[in-house]
C-alpha cells in the first residue's frame, strides 16, 4: 500500500506558510489600526469641541498702542475736556471742551481732524455733560446760563478714487440749535432719555429743584426728520441736592444720587405728577458715591463708591410684589481696592470698566458676576475714561496726554456661576436659571443658563426611561424564556426592526398627532394606563386558574396570542369609560381641572408625549440586548434550578435574570444613552421651552435640540456660538460619563456572573 | 487483511474480584421497591425513543444505567423526575410510580416531585453565587430563610458531599472559583440540602478527572445508605465498582437487568455480554 508522501517543507508549502503570516500580521496590524483610528477619532471630537470652547475661558488682555497730548489742551482752563468717546472704528476720537467746542481727532497720532464751535454764538460755558441713551451718540450739555444743549456726533465714510475711505466727522443738532432754556442758574447736573416717540430731559440746578421738560416727536408728512411738541412741566422738589441725575429706559423713573450715597427715586410716568418714592441709601455708611451711571438697556444703574466697591441696582418687585430698587451684585477688584474714580459702560454689552485713584483698570461683566482683568494701566490721577463701542478700544486721559489700549475681551459674559448658577438677571424679580440667548433688541441681556437645558435633558431621558425599561424588559424576559421559539424567531427580528424607523417620523407623528390626541383624550390615557396592567393581570390570573383542559388547547409559548384580543378589548374600554369618568369626576375635561383644580400648567408638548415617543424609540435597543442576554443564560444552569425544585419564577427571578444582569445593565444604558442624545423627537415633540420643573404635563428643552435648534443662527465665533459647542461638550461628557460609569458596573456584573 | 486472531472474546472483560466487590449474588425480589416502571413509552416527535421499560429500581441501592450512546439510558432517567417535560416536542405513555404513586398523574405538584427525585447532571451546573448560596438555594425556594437552619443544612450537605473542609473557609466565595471536581461535589450538596429520596445521576463524573472520579465514586457510596441512586454511565468499570444493579440498555430497549455481578461476570443475554466485553458500544 503506498503511502501519499507528504513533505511539510517544501518550498511552495514554505512560501504559503510566509504569506499566511504575511496577513496574520497585516491583519493584526489593520486592526490595530482601525481600533487607535477609533479613539483618534473621538479625541479629535473631544479636541475640536474643545477648541471652540476654550477662547471663553481666557481672561482679557490688553496693549497699549498710541500715547500723545491731548489735541486742542492748552494752558486756558477752558480747553479742558468735559467729555471724550470715540467713533465706532475707534479711529477718530472727540473731545468736548469747556468753552464748547468739539474736537475731532485721529487717535493713532492725535492730530486734530476737525473742530467744531458750538457755543461762540450762544456765548456761554459748559457746565455739565450727559450722554443719552447707551449708543445712540448723543450728549447733552448743561449751560452755565442755565440751558441745555443737544448734540449727536455722526461720521460719514467716503471713497476715493483708489477706494480709501476716509470717515469725515460731523455735528448734528436732532433737537435743534437753539438751546433749551431750562434754569436761571448754571445746570449742575442733568439727564436724558428718549424712544421713538418721546423724549424726557430733566435738570437741575444748585438747589434742590428740578426741571422736567416733555418732548413728543412726531414725524412729518414727507418723513425727512420729525417735528418736536415741547412741553414744560411743572418743576418739582428734590429732597437732596443730586449730583447725579439718571433716567430709566422706559422713562418711567428718575434716579438723583447725591455724594453722600443718597438716592431718591421718582415716578416720572406722568411728568405732571412726580411723585417720590423715597430715599434709599445705596452705598456703605462712611463711604462717598463716586460714580452714577446707567448699564446698557438703561435698566440697571451702576454706583461706584470710595471704598472701590461698584455695585449694581435695578427696579424688582420684593416679596410683597412692590417694585423697589435693589442691589443686585457688587464687584470690588482683588487686591487693596482704593477708591473708583471713574466708570465706563460698555455699548453693546452688560460690561463697564472702572479705573480706581491708584490707576488700576479693572474689566466687569454684570451677567457673568466676572472681573476679566484688572490691570495698573497708569500712575497718574485720571482725568477722562471712554470704551470705544465695540469695546475693543480704551481710552484714557491723564495729566494731559491721551493714552490709548487695544483691548481683546470677547467673551466676558460666561463664567461658571452664570452657566450653571441662578443669575438675577435685568427685569426679573429673583435669581433664576433661564436660557435665553437672543431677543428683538439688540441690549438685552443674553441668559445662557445651561442648567434648565441639562435639565431638560435629564428629564426627557428619565420619562422615556420610565416608558421604556420595564416594557423593553418584560418583553425581553418573556420573548427569552417563555415564548415558543417559532414565534420568537419572528416578534424578535420584527422589534428590532422599529429601531429603524427614522425619529424624524417618530418625532412628527408624536408631534403632530400623538400630542393633540392626548390633550383631548388626557383622561382616555389616564384610564389606559389604570387599565391596561390590571386588566392584562387580571386576564393572566384568570387563565392560570382555568382548567387544564382548555389551557392544553394553547400550545406552549402561544399563550401571548390571547392577549391580543384582550388588548383590543381593554383599549375600547378603557376610552369608553374615560367621558362618563371624566364627566364624574373631572367636570367633564380632565384637562382644565389639571390646570385649574390641581394648579399644573398644561402643555400640548408634554413630557408625557415624549416619554412615550421617545421611550417607543429606544425600546428596540433595550429590548434587544436584554433579550440576548436572557437567551444566552446556558440552560443548564436553569435546568439545575428546575430540578432542585423551583418554579419557572423562581429559576427566572433567582437564577436567569441574576445572570444575565450585566447584559440587561448594558441595554438600560444603551437606551438611556440614545435617549439622552436624541435630538429629532425631543424637537419635535417637546415644546423647547427650556423650563426647570419635573411636572409631565410641561415640556422641556434638551441639550442636542438646543443645538439643533440655535446653530444655524448663532453668529460664528460669538459667545452664543461658543457657548452651544459648550452644550455639545457638556452633552458629550454626560454621554461619557454615564457609559463609563456603566461599563465599570458591568465589568463588576460579569465579574459576579460571569465566566460559566 | 486484519488478524482474526486477536478477536477472540475474553471472558471477563471487567474482573469483579479485582473491584473489592463480594461475589454473593443479590436478590431484587428481596429488596424493597423504590421505583417502578411500568410499560414506559417515550416519543420525541414522531420517533419513539424509549419502547415500553418495565423494571423496579430497589430503594438504598445504587443502580446503573449502561449502554451506548443514544440508547435512551438518559432520557429514562430524566423521565424519573420529568426534566423531559422540559422537552416541548416530548410525550410520555405508561407509568412510574415513586413509593407507589405515578409520578405522571394530574394531581402531582412537578416542583415537589423534582425536589424529592433530585438530579445532578453531567456538566457541574453551580449557579453564580456563592458556595455557600448554591446548597442554601433549594431551602430558599421552599421559602426557608432562617439563618440558623441554612447555616446547619449547607455544613451537613457540604460534610455529606464529602466538601466542607475544602471550602468551610471561603463559603462565601463564588462557586464558579471551584474546580470541576468539587462543583459536582458542591451540585451533589446542594441536590441532597432539599433531603431528596432519590438522586439521579446524569453521567457525573464524565466531565472530570480521575482523581475527581474517584472522590465521586467514594461519596456515591456513603450516599446509598440514605438515598436512593439511579447513575447513568459511559464507563463500565465505574458501573462495575459503584453499583449494586445494573440495567443495559440498547436501541430503546431493556435489555437485561439484574445484580450487578452477575451482569458483570455471567450476563443472560448475548447482546450483555458482547457490550461489557468490548463488542460495540
Amino acid at each position: 500500500m503506498s503511502s501519499v508522501k507528504l513533505d511539510l517543507n517544501s518550498p511552495a508549502l514554505a512560501r504559503k506558510r510566509k504569506i499566511r503570516n504575511f496577513k496574520d500580521t497585516v491583519a493584526t496590524h489593520g486592526i490595530g489600526v482601525g481600533g487607535i483610528s477609533v479613539i483618534m477619532t473621538i479625541m479629535l471630537i473631544f479636541l475640536y469641541l474643545l477648541y471652540e470652547v476654550a477662547p471663553m475661558l481666557q481672561s482679557a488682555s490688553i496693549d497699549k498702542t498710541a500715547e500723545f497730548d491731548v489735541p486742542g489742551l492748552t494752558t486756558d482752563e477752558s480747553t479742558r475736556t468735559m467729555f471724550l468717546t470715540s467713533e465706532e472704528q475707534a479711529e477718530i476720537g472727540m473731545r468736548l471742551t469747556e468753552s464748547g467746542d468739539v474736537i475731532f481727532f485721529d487717535l493713532k497720532e492725535g492730530g486734530i481732524i476737525s473742530q467744531v464751535p458750538l457755543l461762540d454764538e450762544i456765548g456761554s460755558k459748559v457746565s455739565v455733560v450727559a450722554e443719552g441713551r447707551i449708543g445712540s451718540r448723543t450728549l447733552i450739555l448743561g449751560l452755565e446760563n442755565g440751558q441745555a444743549l443737544i448734540v449727536k456726533h455722526k461720521y460719514v465714510a467716503k471713497y476715493d478714487q483708489d477706494a480709501n475711505r476716509t470717515l469725515l466727522p460731523e455735528i448734528v443738532f436732532p433737537y435743534g440749535e437753539e438751546p433749551i432754556a431750562l434754569l436761571n442758574e448754571p445746570v449742575a447736573s442733568i439727564a436724558m432719555n428718549e424712544n421713538d416717540e418721546n423724549m424726557v430731559l430733566v435738570a437741575s440746578g444748585n438747589d434742590s429743584l428740578a426741571q422736567i421738560v416733555h418732548f413728543t416727536k412726531e414725524e412729518d408728512l414727507f418723513g425727512d426728520g420729525f417735528e418736536l411738541e415741547r412741553y414744560d412741566a411743572p418743576a418739582f422738589e428734590l429732597s437732596l441736592k443730586a449730583d447725579y441725575l439718571i433716567i430709566d429706559a422706559e422713562m418711567d423713573w428718575l434716579f438723583a444720587a447725591n455724594e453722600s450715597g443718597s438716592m431718591e427715586r421718582f415716578s416720572i410716568e406722568d411728568v405732571d405728577v412726580v411723585e417720590s418714592f423715597g430715599i434709599t441709601r445705596i452705598i456703605e455708611k462712611g463711604e462717598r458715591l463716586t460714580q452714577f451711571e446707567p448699564l446698557l438697556g438703561g435698566i440697571s444703574v451702576l454706583a461706584a463708591d470710595s471704598s472701590g466697591t461698584t455695585s449694581q441696582w435695578f427696579m424688582a418687585r420684593d416679596k410683597e410684589g412692590t417694585p423697589q430698587f435693589m442691589k443686585v451684585r457688587s464687584f470690588i477688584g482683588d487686591d487693596e481696592p482704593t477708591e473708583i474714580k471713574l466708570i465706563a459702560t460698555e455699548e453693546r454689552r452688560k460690561g463697564f470698566f472702572t479705573v480706581d485713584s491708584s490707576g488700576v483698570v479693572s474689566i466687569y461683566n454684570t451677567t457673568a458676576h466676572r472681573s476679566v482683568l484688572e490691570e495698573q494701566l497708569i500712575s497718574n490721577p485720571v482725568d477722562f475714561m471712554v470704551v470705544a463701542p465695540r469695546a475693543d478700544a480704551l481710552i484714557i486721559e491723564s495729566s494731559g496726554k491721551l493714552k490709548v489700549w487695544d483691548v481683546y475681551n470677547k467673551h466676558p459674559e460666561v463664567s461658571w456661576s452664570s452657566l450653571w448658577h441662578e443669575v438675577w438677571y435685568e427685569n426679573y424679580d429673583e435669581p433664576e436659571y433661564i436660557w435665553q440667548s437672543s431677543a428683538a433688541t439688540n441690549d438685552f441681556e443674553p441668559k445662557m443658563s445651561l442648567a434648565p437645558l441639562a435639565f431638560g435633558t435629564i428629564k426627557a431621558a428619565l420619562y422615556a426611561m420610565l416608558f421604556a425599561i420595564p416594557l423593553a424588559i418584560c418583553g425581553a424576559i418573556y420573548t427569552a424564556y417563555f415564548m415558543a421559539p417559532e414565534w420568537r424567531r419572528k416578534v424578535k427580528p420584527m422589534i428590532e426592526l422599529m429601531e429603524a424607523l427614522p425619529t424624524v417620523i417618530i418625532g412628527f407623528l408624536a408631534g403632530l398627532f400623538l400630542a393633540p390626541f392626548i390633550e383631548t383624550n388626557l383622561s382616555g390615557v389616564f384610564t389606559l394606563l389604570l387599565v391596561l396592567p390590571f386588566g392584562i393581570l387580571l386576564f393572566g390570573f384568570t387563565w392560570a386558574n382555568l382548567p387544564q383542559s382548555i389551557r392544553h388547547k394553547v400550545p406552549d409559548g402561544w399563550d401571548a396570542v390571547l392577549l391580543l384580543p384582550v388588548l383590543l378589548l381593554l383599549v375600547w374600554f378603557g376610552l369608553t369609560i374615560a367621558t362618563p369618568i371624566e364627566q364624574m369626576f373631572f367636570d367633564g375635561d380632565m384637562r382644565t381641572w389639571v390646570s385649574r383644580d390641581l394648579g399644573i400648567s398644561f402643555d400640548q408638548r408634554n413630557a408625557l408625549v415624549v416619554g412615550i415617543a421617545m421611550g417607543f424609540a429606544v425600546i428596540p435597543s433595550i429590548f434587544s440586548i436584554a433579550e440576548d442576554a436572557i437567551f444566552s443564560v446556558p440552560k443548564h444552569l436553569s435546568n439545575g434550578s428546575l430540578a432542585l425544585g423551583a418554579t419557572p419564577w423562581q429559576t427566572l427571578v433567582r437564577v436567569v435574570i441574576p445572570t444575565a444582569s450585566p447584559g440587561i445593565f448594558s441595554a438600560v444604558m444603551i437606551g438611556m444613552g440614545r435617549a439622552v442624545g436624541e435630538t429629532m423627537i425631543v424637537l419635535m415633540a417637546t415644546g423647547n421651552t427650556p423650563v426647570m420643573d419635573w411636572n409631565i404635563f410641561e415640556g422641556m428643552r434638551t441639550l442636542a435640540a438646543n443645538i439643533a435648534v440655535e446653530v444655524p443662527e448663532s453668529e460664528v465665533h460669538s459667545t452664543h456660538y461658543r457657548v452651544l459647542f459648550l452644550a455639545a461638550f457638556v452633552l458629550f461628557l454626560f454621554t461619557f460619563v454615564v457609559n463609563t460609569v456603566a461599563e465599570l458596573i458591568r465589568q463588576r456584573l460579569r465579574n459576579k456572573y460571569g465566566s460559566l | 487483511m486484519t488478524d482474526q486472531t486477536t478477536n477472540e472474546v475474553p471472558t471477563h472483560a471487567v474482573d469483579i474480584s479485582a473491584l473489592g466487590r463480594t461475589n454473593e449474588d443479590r436478590q431484587l425480589a428481596n429488596e424493597e421497591i423504590c421505583l417502578e416502571v411500568k410499560n414506559l413509552q417515550l416519543y420525541y416527535g414522531e420517533k419513539r425513543a424509549l419502547h415500553g421499560i418495565d423494571m423496579h429500581i430497589p430503594k438504598n441501592r445504587v443502580t446503573a444505567f449502561i449502554g451506548p450512546s443514544g440508547c435512551g439510558k438518559s432520557t429514562l432517567l430524566r423521565c424519573f423526575n420529568r426534566m423531559n417535560d422540559l422537552v416541548d416536542t416530548c410525550k410520555i405513555e405508561g407509568q412510574i410510580l415513586l413509593e407507589n404513586e405515578n409520578i405522571y398523574d394530574r394531581t402531582v405538584d412537578v416542583t415537589e416531585l423534582r425536589r424529592r427525585v433530585g438530579m445532578v447532571f453531567q456538566k457541574p451546573n453551580p449557579f453564580p453565587k456563592s458556595i455557600y448560596e448554591n446548597v442554601a438555594y433549594g431551602l430558599r425556594i421552599q421559602g426557608i430563610n432562617n439563618k440558623r437552619t441554612l447555616d446547619e443544612v449547607v455544613e451537613q450537605s457540604l460534610r455529606g458531599a464529602a466538601l466542607w473542609d475544602e471550602v468551610k473557609d471561603r463559603l462565601h466565595d463564588s462557586a464558579l472559583g471551584m474546580s470541576g471536581g468539587q462543583q459536582q461535589r458542591l451540585v451533589i450538596a446542594r441536590t441532597i440540602a432539599v433531603k431528596p429520596d432519590v438522586l439521579l445521576l446524569d453521567e457525573p463524573a464524565s466531565a472530570l478527572d480521575p482523581i475527581s472520579t474517584l472522590k465521586i465514586e467514594e461519596l456515591i457510596n456513603e450516599l446509598k445508605s440514605e438515598y436512593t441512586i439511579v447513575i447513568v454511565t459511559h464507563n463500565m468499570q465505574q458501573a462495575a465498582r459503584v453499583s449494586d444493579y445494573t440495567a443495559f440498555m440498547y436501541m430503546g430497549d431493556m435489555i437485561e437487568f439484574g445484580d450487578t455481578n452477575q451482569i458483570f461476570t455471567n450476563p443472560n443475554q448475548k447482546q450483555t455480554e458482547d457490550y461489557i466485553t468490548g463488542r460495540y458500544g
